[in-house]
């Protein structure tokens, strides 16, 4: 035991409310350290000095005055509160009241604000985390996944450019026509943005598939993108296009032109 | 009597054991680690299910090489042949990559597969897929070729050039999006009745039939302007997953069970 040990117990010590192991102990460590038997010197000190203190009893005049006074002033209250109304004390309270309350609702108004402003964020940070997930899942190995990212986007209100960036990609190059397709149409709704209708263009004019030629053709004209006519052209007069798909382009020309 | 009928049991055990040998030459593989296969043939595919953690390709005597061919190896434009039956199987991470490296003339293979395996197929011959059984993720992809696929789960990505897609599921996997594609054959689909699922059936110019309960929107459009993409989006049992079936010169069929 180190000597603070010692010394945080020797009020105990010196009441016996140790266990023997800790005081045998201690006894032993006051045999052989100056300093402890100095602290256990001065506590005896102290404890003595205060049973030598007389217990001082009150004698009875002391609470007959007591109790007369109390007499008196509950006598005092009882009048006051009978003769005078005090309408100062009553503002004030009423002021009070007044402050507390607006405060609290004012409190609560900015609290709302903040929360709503959280809230706001919160959503931005689950469409931002949402478009994140979506582009990865666009890579992803099975086609039926690459799928239900292409669908997500659908359900974007205003997904960035990343996100028709990578749209644009699948559209272009994915292995599976139908994931091809999905893309195509996934775009379709946001042929407002000039990027995505230059995208639906250029896919015309390179595409050799005749699914993808007919979904193009068919988007194309539904937003009414002019600059897609050569293209149209070109596929009526190419010898490799199949009929079926000239005869979407045939339909589609004249509502362009 | 006694040694008589050892005898006799030595013999017939010995027939047995013979046909064992002559006639069921399947080939096998430890499926050990393999979470998807992928196929790749000219010819017709077969695929079924069956309760080992093995894959095994039925009765391969017939792709035999020629008596003549003895000592001699095969060799071929599309890959290793090393299992000896004119089949390339090669590991790539956790897929098992199939190739049936004989002509298009060769017989069709039949593979058996534990039933929650994913299948990746590719066939750029003539030959027709069949699929039985499987609760796993499908992939196909055919030229001419029909694809049938029977008592499935999906999620399914098929896409046939001219052949038909026929699925019939058992129940409909919720998790990701279904897509069946024909070029110019029928796209022809059997739901059990209570599947929920959000419809977007588009025929280019076939019809689509059903005996699902749709809810037709009351058709706005003045005759000038009857919709040319002629796309229908539809929910069946207040919706659910994506399923997406096209066909550029087909009809597409939606029944019931």
């Amino acid at each position: 035991m180190t000597c603070t040990e010692i010394e945080n117990r020797l009020i105990d010590y010196i009441n016996q409310e140790l266990d023997t192991k800790t005081s045998d102990a201690i006894t032993h460590h006051l045999d052989t350290c100056f300093s402890c038997q100095k602290d256990l010197e001065e506590l005896k000190k102290i404890y003595h000095d205060i049973e030598q203190v007389p217990i001082v009893i009150p004698d009875n005049s002391l609470r007959e005055n007591f109790e007369s006074m109390l007499q008196q002033e509950i006598s005092l209250e009882k009048k006051k509160s009978i003769t005078s109304f005090n309408w100062k004390t009553v503002f004030q309270i009423a002021a009070t009241i007044i402050l507390m309350l607006s405060s609290f609702f004012y409190g609560k108004l900015q609290s709302q604000k903040e929360h709503d402003y959280e809230l706001a964020s919160i959503n931005a940070e689950k469409q931002e985390y949402k478009q994140q997930m979506t582009i990865s899942l666009m890579d992803h190995n099975s086609a039926s996944k690459r799928l239900l990212a292409v669908n997500y986007v659908e359900d974007i209100e205003h997904p960035n450019t990343a996100i028709l960036e990578a749209l644009i990609t699948k559209m272009h190059y994915d292995n599976h026509i139908n994931v091809r397709l999905a893309a195509a149409e996934a775009l379709s709704r946001f042929s407002k943005n000039e990027k995505v209708r230059k995208a639906l263009i250029h896919a015309l004019e390179r595409e050799s598939e005749p699914d993808m030629q007919i979904e193009l053709i068919q988007i194309l004209v539904n937003i009414q993108e002019k600059r897609a006519v050569p293209s149209l052209e070109r596929l009526l007069h190419d010898q490799k296009t199949l009929d079926y798909v000239k005869d979407q382009a045939k339909i589609g020309l004249p509502k362009l032109i | 009597m006694n040694t008589f009928n050892f005898k006799q049991l030595l013999f017939i055990l010995s027939i047995f054991i013979y046909t064992i040998n002559g006639n069921a030459q399947d080939y096998t593989h430890s499926l050990n680690g393999i979470k998807t296969i992928k196929v790749g043939s000219t010819t017709g595919m077969i695929f079924k299910t069956h309760s080992q953690n093995e894959l095994l390709i039925k009765d391969v005597k017939a792709r035999k090489n020629p008596e003549k061919a003895n000592g001699l190896k095969a060799i071929y434009a599309t890959g290793d042949d090393n299992t000896g039956y004119g089949i390339s199987i090669e590991k790539e991470g956790d897929a098992l990559i199939i190739r049936n490296l004989k002509d298009i003339y060769s017989p069709d293979l039949e593979i058996h597969l534990p039933k929650n395996i994913n299948l990746l197929i590719q066939n750029h011959g003539l030959g027709d897929v069949t699929i039985h059984g499987f609760s796993s993720e499908i992939e196909v992809k055919t030229n001419t070729g029909l694809i049938k696929i029977t008592d499935v789960t999906g999620p399914i990505v098929a896409k046939t050039s001219t052949g038909d897609v026929n699925v019939i599921f058992n129940t409909v996997n919720q998790s990701s999006p279904i897509s069946l594609l024909s070029s110019a054959g029928d796209v022809d689909v059997t739901l059990p009745k209570n599947t929920p699922a959000n419809l977007n059936l588009k025929a280019a110019v076939g019809s689509v039939f059903t005996d699902f309960d749709i809810q037709q929107e009351k058709s706005k459009s003045s005759l000038k302007t009857l919709n040319p993409n002629r796309s229908i989006k539809t929910k069946i049992n207040n919706g659910g997953v994506d399923i997406s079936l096209r066909s550029s010169t087909g009809n597409i069929y939606i029944r019931k069970k």
